[in-house]
């Protein structure tokens, strides 16, 4: 301003001059502050510059677009519209007439004569058509002294401007820098504004965001928005159920049907840094970077890509360091991304990386509340199959908590098993006070407990638990907890009960027939004195009747020993035997005495029958029925044999089954229990009770079962039937 | 008839409860003389016991049905092992009548005669 003043001895008119500048400056400045919108300030502008040159000038104010370097139209309200049209978007260089060189040089430019001028060469026919002969021009800088602008006058005359113009443009082109500058801040602000609150509303989306899909969507829209893309993507990876990691893309402003059938992007150079995680890359032309177009065979974007110049990609980094991915944008126009963009995209990602850690966290949370779930779950059925369940007392409080198996052990249910008492309840009162003692034991002295005892279930049975348990101690090594396990033993103590009495039974069928072998030869002997002694003409009547007692107590003897073990015992083994031709064999040993009593034999068998078995044995089992039916039928009677292939268990084996039937008395009830019992007999006079007892010995020794049923009354008569393996597979098991 | 058993009281009363009912018993207390009794004789029947020591009967029936083809063999036994033996003669080709051990007399005699 003071430049104004500079003269000696400004006149009245000068001074004048001077305060309505500055009072037309405030004016704008006003318009400034009030927050005017641009166009019209600068036309204010304008319009001073032409009220306030010395000289008849037309203005005209041109904005540097920063980007591109072109001039834009800002005001000129002087100069026909035309002329400002042709002008519009005119790229600034050296010879681009005075405005777009003093843009391009940033210095003031004067053309005294624009028809001479080398500078308007491309211009000149327009300039001098719309009348323009002389141009002045001043570059509008902003403070940080970037071009803003230009601010220009025309002369109508070749002509130079004189001092006074010269410095009134300076001062209105100081002003019009000041309202551009104010209001790209203005712009800038609001711009940023904006972001910001993008950045928070996306930060916000994905934070509250689980679901993988749905973050890489918002985060690939809210940075495509951010950064200015026309496209964006996201590639990310992703790890399946079997820990398998594939790779996923989402996309932003392109047609997701023009990407699907281009493969995954590869480790190029162009791509490395990101999916390696080692920083953004960031270009104004990707096709010029030298990166670019490196691999084989496409060297660079395949066919159909979207046009991609400007390119920005920034690695998504996981907190622990992985790369999940990254976010990967373009634009047609060069430059586009500026550093303010990285730093978006940038800030976007990093939300991004959170949001999906998160939510890889909350789906392997849930996978391993499953899995828990899962392995409880088979924990639950693996312990009531096994009839087990765990427990743990708390000696402090006297709780005990069992798991769900307990229901299947005890009698009572989980939830009325809260306290030891009422799980001590349940136990066989006999049982009960050594449980007492001992967990007074562990409770007392720490040590671990071990534990039989019966429970009544509401089946009315007792059932065996076996029970251990281990003390956990506290800091200062009192006992504090109880943890253990109940198995329900029942089946075990049944199977170990019924081992003894099997034992029990083999051990004396052994004795009995080591006894009876040793017996034979002195039994012979004594028979045959007997015999001899008995038939001695000279001896008195009474004593022959007495030796016919003994030789008949000795004939009982014989036939306990031969039915005890059989005269026929095998030692050999097991061979295929004819089914047929062994009952043929046996009927006919009991021919004469069926005869004798008019007894009839009905057999049905099916025909080629073999059974792998011990040929005495069989024979021995078969005749012992057939020994029975023929005692148990009336005279005149029929006793049925079949025998057929079946395949009664649940294993597939072929079993044989015989049955012997007669049309006997049948067996009474009470007698029905006890027929297998060794000693039992219902032929008081001639039975030895050792016959079935020994035929169930025998017939289980193979492998095989013996049943029978029996009715009394009208159609009465016992059925006995006996299977046996087919191959002879239960013997195999049995080794003397 | 030859009666064999190492057991003398029982080949002894048996030979006498045979010869008492009209036939014409000797006794022999081993197979090895058993065998030489036959191999000199040559009886209608033979009835041996089947364990005995050194030569046992099975061993003793097969020497004397080569030496008297016509010869009736009748092996007698209360013991299981005799299952063993006679199923190993079965399988060598020699097929033998077994009686129990004991046998009443009465039986014997019928067994005889029939």
């Amino acid at each position: 301003m003071q430049s104004l003043f500079a003269g000696t001895s400004p006149s009245k008119n000068e001074v004048d001059a001077a305060l309505n500048l500055l009072r037309a400056e405030n004016r704008i400045l006003e318009l400034v502050a009030r927050g005017a919108p641009l166009p019209e300030i600068l036309e204010t502008i304008a319009r001073a510059a032409e009220q306030f040159a010395s000289e008849n000038v037309l203005c005209s104010i041109l904005l540097l677009e920063e980007r591109t370097g072109r001039l834009l139209h800002g005001a000129a309200p002087s100069l026909p519209a035309s002329y400002n049209q042709a002008i519009h978007g005119v790229q600034i260089g050296q010879d681009v007439g005075t405005c777009g060189k003093a843009a391009f040089l940033n210095q003031i430019i004067e053309t005294p004569d624009i028809s001479s001028d080398p500078a308007w060469v491309p211009f000149r026919e327009l300039a001098l058509s719309h009348g323009l002969r002389a141009a002045f021009s001043l570059p509008i800088v902003s403070s940080a002294g970037k071009v803003l602008g230009t601010l220009g006058i025309y002369f109508r005359e070749p002509a130079t401007a004189g001092e006074h113009t010269r410095e009134t443009v300076q001062l209105l082109g100081r002003t019009a820098a000041i309202a551009i500058e104010r209001k790209q801040a203005e712009r800038d602000n609001a711009l940023f504004q904006q972001q910001i609150e993008n950045l928070y509303r996306t930060g916000l989306a994905l934070a509250g965001e689980r679901d993988l899909k749905k973050i890489v969507q918002e985060a690939t829209d809210a940075a495509r928005e951010l950064c200015g893309a026309q496209f964006g993507a996201f590639f990310y990876n992703v790890i399946d159920a079997r820990g398998e990691s594939y790779m996923l893309y989402t996309l932003s402003g392109v047609d997701p049907a023009k990407f699907a059938n281009f493969p995954m992007p590869r480790n190029t150079e162009v791509f490395a840094p990101t999916f390696n995680g080692e920083g953004v890359v960031r270009s104004g032309n990707i096709r010029k970077d030298p990166r670019y177009g490196k691999n084989a065979p496409r060297k660079g974007m395949p066919d159909g890509h979207v046009p991609v110049t400007s390119y920005l990609a920034v690695p998504v980094v996981s907190r622990t360091g992985a790369v999940l991915g990254g976010l990967f944008f373009g634009h047609s126009e060069p430059d586009v991304f500026d550093e303010k963009a990285e730093r978006l995209v940038s800030s976007v990602a990093a939300q991004a990386a959170v949001a999906i850690d998160n939510s890889q966290l909350h789906d392997s949370l849930v996978r391993q509340l499953q899995v828990h779930e899962e392995i409880q779950q088979r924990l639950n059925i693996a312990q009531r199959t096994a009839r087990l369940a765990t427990w743990e007392w708390d000696m402090r409080t006297d709780r005990i908590h069992f798991t769900p198996g307990a229901a299947e052990i005890f009698a009572r249910g989980l939830s009325e098993m809260t306290k030891v008492q009422d799980w001590l309840e349940q136990i066989h009162p006999s049982d009960r006070p050594e449980i007492e003692s001992k967990l007074r034991v562990s409770r007392e002295q720490g040590l671990d407990y071990t534990s039989e005892y019966r429970v009544m279930r509401d089946d009315g049975q007792f059932h065996w638990i076996h029970g251990r348990g281990h003390v956990i101690l506290d800091e200062s090594g009192q006992p504090l907890r109880l943890v253990g396990i109940s198995m329900d033993i029942t089946e075990r103590k049944k199977s170990e009960h019924a081992l003894r009495q099997t034992e029990k039974l083999a051990a004396t069928g052994r004795l009995a027939a080591t006894i009876a072998h040793e017996i034979n030869n002195p039994l012979e002997a004594v028979t045959n004195y007997i015999y001899l002694a008995k038939s001695d003409p000279q001896l008195p009547h009474h004593v022959k009747l007495q030796l016919e007692v003994a030789d008949q107590e000795l004939g009982r003897i014989t036939h306990i020993a031969q039915q005890t073990l059989g005269f026929y015992r095998d030692t050999s083994g097991p061979v295929e035997v004819n089914v047929s031709d062994s009952l043929s064999n046996i009927l006919k040993l009991y021919e004469r005495r069926m005869s004798y009593r008019n007894l009839t034999v009905q057999r049905d068998e099916s025909p080629g029958l073999f059974v792998r078995a011990l040929q005495g044995e069989l024979r021995q089992v078969l005749s012992n029925l057939v020994a029975n039916a023929i005692d148990a039928s009336e005279d005149g009677g029929t006793i049925r044999v079949r025998a057929r292939k079946t395949s009664h268990n649940n294993q597939g084996h072929a079993f044989i089954r015989f049955t012997v039937a007669d049309f006997g008395h049948g067996i009474p009830a009470p007698a029905r229990h006890k027929i297998f019992s060794p000693f039992f007999t219902t032929k008081a006079e001639v039975g030895t009770g050792l016959g079935l007892w020994v035929t169930k010995g025998l017939v289980e020794k193979h492998g095989g079962s013996i049943r029978f049923r029996s009715a009394q009354g009208q159609r009465s008569g016992t059925v006995f039937s006996v299977s046996l393996p087919a191959d002879g597979s239960g013997l195999e098991n049995f080794r003397r | 008839v030859l009666i064999v058993d190492d057991e003398a009281l029982i080949a002894d009363s048996i030979c006498e409860i045979l010869n008492r009912n009209g036939f014409e018993a000797t006794a022999a207390y081993s197979g090895c003389s058993a065998i030489e009794v036959a191999q000199a004789s040559c009886p209608n029947v033979v009835m041996t016991d089947v364990l005995m020591p050194r030569i046992n009967g099975v061993q003793a029936a097969v020497a004397i049905r080569e030496a008297c083809p016509d010869a009736r063999i009748l092996l007698f036994s209360g013991q299981a092992a005799t299952a063993d033996i006679l199923q190993r003669a079965r399988v060598a080709g020699h097929e033998f009548e077994l009686l129990p051990k004991p046998i009443h007399p009465v039986k014997l005699i019928e067994k005889l005669r029939s």
